[in-house]
């Protein structure tokens, strides 16, 4: 993959990465490669699931969409402007808990309208709904001190889209959960993500099940480099059996195969 | 949460065993210090270095030499008697002025340090030119600037209050500034992410994260507001808790010593509990 094309249609896609290369100074001294000419394109409403290995520049590719850190080279444009800074048009969901310990529920949920200067009935009343939709109404004066791991995820993910962000980009967000946990957890996602405008949704994921579950794509990213992205043409809502189905499994092995591959040929079919 | 009054009966009886425990050893450090005192008797100058249990009850008394009269206790520099009613209103006004002066000191060192702290934190031109001022303030010896602080104020109140006031702000800048520059960076990519202005993100982001590292450092800023209280007093002062240790030096009164010692430990832990549960429920949450 090369470079697209800055605008295709008449909206500009929600994410658009353009021939972008980030580079790392050590301590030492030494210059390394962390991102390697990515092209990327995310259409809004789009779920795209980001695998690698450890190490290889997924984390890096999250943050330079989110801005925390700049590209070295090549320009990023989520909804047609080029990234800057961070900024709540992109919401995100570390994997580190981040919810401010200092800070009721209802306070953390409520800390993004807050800084956008949402009036305060109309913060309350987005407060409300998203402590439904989470099932934490019962918590909403709890410190986050006295939730569980699983209550925390859905709190911070709570805070990030009661800003509704055009796009939301999340970090490994149900690392550690158990599995029914973490399906309960995906289900409240997609709901989140199916509700008003479709945001678009970068989520990296150690797991090929989840991004199998959650995805419209799945992309591997090895030595910096998209090595791999495929299209999860599979029916939603997915069930048990739709991720465990032969179109399922097909991608499955190629994403396997893709994660095994040694590194020169990665290196060549990121550039197919 | 179900096992939670469970939890609560053990903290309880496991307070309650460490509550014996340091009962018990300082039983055994009284009756060691009366072993001492009689071991060592007087010196050949007639001072006894280490004071008896009983000459320590006996010196009670002498306080009321540091009552200025009044409340039906009469001034003993100018001939009134001795009395124990006079005694206790001489303690309890002294402790009160040295209090009321460490109170201040401290209250002063807090707006100083955590305030030179923050700033400092947040503007770099003002990190760049206290920093190293700071750190060298740090080393100089508290003790040795006593002095000066005596020339330059002479004996005002205003003299005591700067120096405590200078003792705690200095310790409070340097801790107040780590416990700032401490703060993940995760909380601030992510206060940004959510739209946040720098401001925003100062005030209720940074500031309150910070917060159980600085409890730490106002907890020990408390008993070294009295230490600095002590000393300037017992350098140059009328009243106060360390004038009275500077006359019972000169007098070798190791009995007063002994008592304005307790005293000063009652008053000092009080404050400093009463300052500790105030930041045990500003950081609950923590």
């Amino acid at each position: 993959m090369t470079a697209l094309p800055a605008v295709a249609d008449a909206r500009p896609p929600a994410i658009l990465l353009n021939n972008v290369s980030k580079e790392f100074r050590l301590e030492s001294g030494e210059l390394v490669q962390g991102t390697k000419n990515q092209a990327l394109r995310v259409e809004s409403g789009e779920f795209v699931c980001v695998v690698g290995p450890s190490g290889h520049g997924k984390s890096t590719l999250l943050n330079m969409i989110a801005g925390f850190t700049l590209p070295t080279s090549g320009t990023i444009e989520v909804a047609g402007r080029p990234v800057k800074g961070p900024g709540p048009d992109r919401g995100v969901v570390f994997q580190r808990d981040t919810l401010f310990l200092w800070k009721r529920v209802d306070e953390n949920i409520e800390f993004g309208l807050k800084a956008q200067g949402v009036p305060k009935a109309e913060r309350k009343k987005i407060v409300a709904d998203l402590l439904k939709v989470i099932g934490l109404e019962r918590f909403a004066k709890a410190w986050p001190k006295q939730l569980s791991g699983g209550m925390r995820r859905r709190v911070a993910i709570a805070a990030v889209l009661a800003n509704k962000p055009d796009v939301l980009l999340m970090d490994e967000p149900f690392a550690g959960l158990d599995y029914l946990r973490m399906s309960q957890m995906h289900e409240v996602l997609l709901d989140l993500w199916q509700e008003v405008g479709r945001r678009a949704v970068v989520m990296i994921t150690h797991d090929v099940d989840e991004a199998l579950t959650l995805g419209d794509r799945i992309i591997l990213i090895k030595h910096g480099e998209i090595a791999l992205n495929v299209k999860v043409d599979l029916a939603r809502p997915r069930t048990t059996d739709d991720i465990t189905g032969d179109r399922a499994n097909e991608i499955r092995r190629r994403v396997l195969e893709a994660f095994e591959e040694d590194d020169q040929k990665a290196g060549q079919s990121a550039k197919l | 949460m179900s096992n939670k009054p469970i939890r609560e009966h053990s903290e309880k009886s496991r307070a309650r065993s460490s509550t014996y425990w340091g009962l018990l050893v300082m039983a055994s450090l009284l009756i060691a210090w009366q072993v001492v005192s009689i071991a060592l008797g007087e010196s050949s100058a007639g001072i006894k270095l280490v004071p008896g249990i009983q000459d320590v009850i006996g010196a009670f008394i002498q306080f009321s030499g540091y009552w200025p009269g009044g409340l039906g206790a009469g001034d003993v520099s100018r001939g009134a008697d001795k009395t124990l009613w006079g005694a206790v209103l001489g303690l309890l006004y002294n402790g009160g002025i040295t209090l009321i002066r460490c109170a201040i000191g401290l209250a002063g060192g807090v707006i100083v340090g955590v305030g030179l702290g923050l700033l400092v934190s947040w503007l770099k031109v003002a990190r760049e030119l206290l920093t190293f001022p700071a750190h060298f303030m740090r080393m100089m010896p508290l003790l040795a600037l006593l002095p000066l602080f005596g020339l330059w104020f002479g004996l005002s109140e205003l003299g005591t209050y700067i120096f405590v006031t200078f003792a705690v702000a200095v310790l409070l800048f340097v801790i107040t500034a780590s416990a700032i520059n401490g703060v993940s960076t995760y909380y601030l990519d992510y206060a940004s992410s959510l739209g946040a202005s720098k401001w925003r993100i100062y005030r209720s982001v940074m500031i309150p994260a910070a917060l159980p590292e600085l409890r730490t450092g106002l907890l020990l800023a408390v008993p070294f507001a009295w230490s600095a209280v002590l000393a300037a007093e017992y350098i140059g002062k009328a009243y106060g808790l360390g004038r009275i240790l500077n006359y019972a030096q000169l007098y070798g009164a190791t009995d007063v010593i002994a008592i304005t010692g307790v005293f000063v430990v009652i008053a000092a832990s009080t404050s400093f509990f009463a300052v500790r549960r105030y930041l045990n429920y500003v950081t609950r949450w923590a």
